[in-house]
């Protein structure tokens, strides 16, 4: 028999561990929204267009969330805006809050971040704070305002300095057109959609006994932030408000009126996906037979800051539905997305003079 | 009971908004409860003055003027000849309006029931 020497028990005691490690080893899954890492840094590319009004875009906005989540907390991100040509303010402003959140539960992450080629659009990201959000110093520019949150706590301490900012800024847009229909209505109205926006999301969006998960956040049921972007161009004024809470067709499902009215309004909801359906029921409550008695203003009240408005638009995105309203034909459209989005967004574009309304915020 | 007095909403607040306590500590129903109920008690004609406020939102107004008479202190009639709203939008008086009467509607058809 042949003598076993010392590297033979390092052989087997090398593969005896191999092979318990085998059969220990948790399955492997391929996750399609991890991004590969050289040197402990990963790098995501932003794609060309950074919106949520096509359904190639959101699902590529979605994609973008989706790695974001994916990268371990205490790894090192690069991210590349370069090939960036094409910006939304409603797109950027989801992609503003999930970067808060992220930099919020990683203080430490050593982030670096490549600009765009295109000046406009890296001038227009720098108007809205997003570089400020990133480490740079935030450069104001006149008539235009920086993407601004209050969290639950400074609500809860009457600190809404940003909100206030906001509404003067709408206000401000408004009173500088002569607008076509009433100027009072439309002034108040801004108001009153921004602030009930605001509101909802302490009454339904983060509401204590509610909680969520996303597949694109990290811990959500801890952020509690109501985030809001304007911009003001041609005549339009364009305002995006979101969060990150659990969303229209989730708060509307564990309403008690909630079956009555779906079952009521079934045959009005064909062809809509079951978020959708659950956005039109939440609609429907201001002016159904189940109504609270003072209750179901809010919803409404944002809508009718665009019904007052020749040329408005309104669009609410929540789960995987979305929304549409176009006050030029009194018409509503909804469409099912195949990704959920995390909480709900709501944007409005406003024509500001009798000429505008159709133009695109680019 | 003394005549009349103003109430300056923007004292209290220039942000008129949220319905309770889960919209903030200043909200339509802390107002009516501490500003707007003790002025009743003191006076006969309540001026509520909007003017120097940033705007106003149904939910603050209607937890104001329809909790008023939701929480039984006094009824429609009352309360359309006691109080007065001051702010340059008639839309928002019309509307504050329909809050007290339809808050008096329903309490009226709960009575009945």
């Amino acid at each position: 028999m042949k003598k076993r020497k010392a590297s033979d028990l390092n052989r087997e005691r090398i593969s005896r561990r191999r092979a318990a490690y085998c059969l220990t080893r948790p399955p492997y899954k391929y996750n399609p929204y991890s991004t590969p890492s050289v040197l402990g840094r990963h790098t995501i590319t932003l794609p060309n267009t950074l919106s949520v009004f096509s359904s190639n875009t959101r699902e590529k906005l979605y994609i973008l969330l989706r790695q974001l989540r994916e990268i371990p907390l205490t790894s090192k991100l690069t991210l590349d805006f370069s090939n960036l040509s094409k910006i939304k303010i409603s797109a950027v402003l989801v992609l503003f809050a999930h970067l808060e959140i992220l930099l919020e539960n990683n203080r430490n992450s050593r982030l670096i971040w490549k600009k765009p080629a295109d000046p406009t659009i890296d001038a227009k990201l720098s108007e809205l704070g997003l570089w400020a959000l990133l480490g740079e110093k935030y450069r104001p520019v006149e008539g235009a305002i920086r993407i601004c949150s209050v969290s639950s706590a400074q609500n809860q301490i009457d600190e809404k300095q940003p909100l206030r900012d906001a509404i003067n800024y709408a206000k401000n847009a408004i009173s500088s057109y002569e607008m076509p229909d009433s100027p009072e209505d439309t002034d108040n109205a801004s108001f009153a959609a921004i602030s009930e926006s605001f509101t909802n999301v302490w009454q339904h969006a983060y509401a204590e006994d509610l909680q969520k998960s996303h597949p694109t956040l990290i811990n959500p049921s801890k952020i509690q932030k109501w985030w809001i972007a304007q911009t003001h161009i041609d005549g339009q004024l364009f305002m995006a408000v979101y969060d990150v809470g659990v969303g229209i067709p989730f708060s509307t499902r564990r309403r008690p009126w909630y079956k009555f009215l779906h079952s009521d309004i079934l045959h009005t909801l064909k062809g809509m996906n079951s978020d959708s359906r659950d956005i039109q029921t939440a609609l429907a409550y201001g002016t159904s037979r189940y109504k609270q008695q003072g209750r179901g203003n809010g919803l409404p009240t944002m809508k009718r800051f665009v019904e007052i408005n020749p040329n408005g638009e309104l669009c609410i995105i929540s789960g995987k539905g979305v929304y549409k309203y176009k006050s030029k034909d009194n018409r509503e459209e909804f469409s099912n997305l195949e990704s959920s989005y995390p909480g709900t967004l709501i944007q409005w574009n406003i024509a500001l003079t009798e000429d505008h309304g159709n133009a695109d915020e680019d | 009971m003394k005549t009349e007095t103003t109430l300056d909403v923007s004292e209290y607040t220039d942000l008129p908004i949220g319905r309770n306590h889960l919209d903030g500590p200043k909200n339509g129903a802390d107002y009516r409860d501490n500003h707007v109920i003790p002025a009743l008690d003191e006076y006969s004609t309540v001026k509520i003055d909007f003017t120097k406020t940033l705007g106003t939102t149904p939910s603050f107004l209607e937890e104001l003027f329809g909790g008023l008479i939701r929480s039984g202190y006094i009824d429609t009639s009352n309360l359309l000849n006691r109080v007065h709203v001051i702010y340059k939008y008639e839309s928002v008086k019309n509307n504050i309006k329909k809050y007290i009467i339809e808050a008096g509607d329903h309490l009226e058809k709960n009575r009945k029931k």
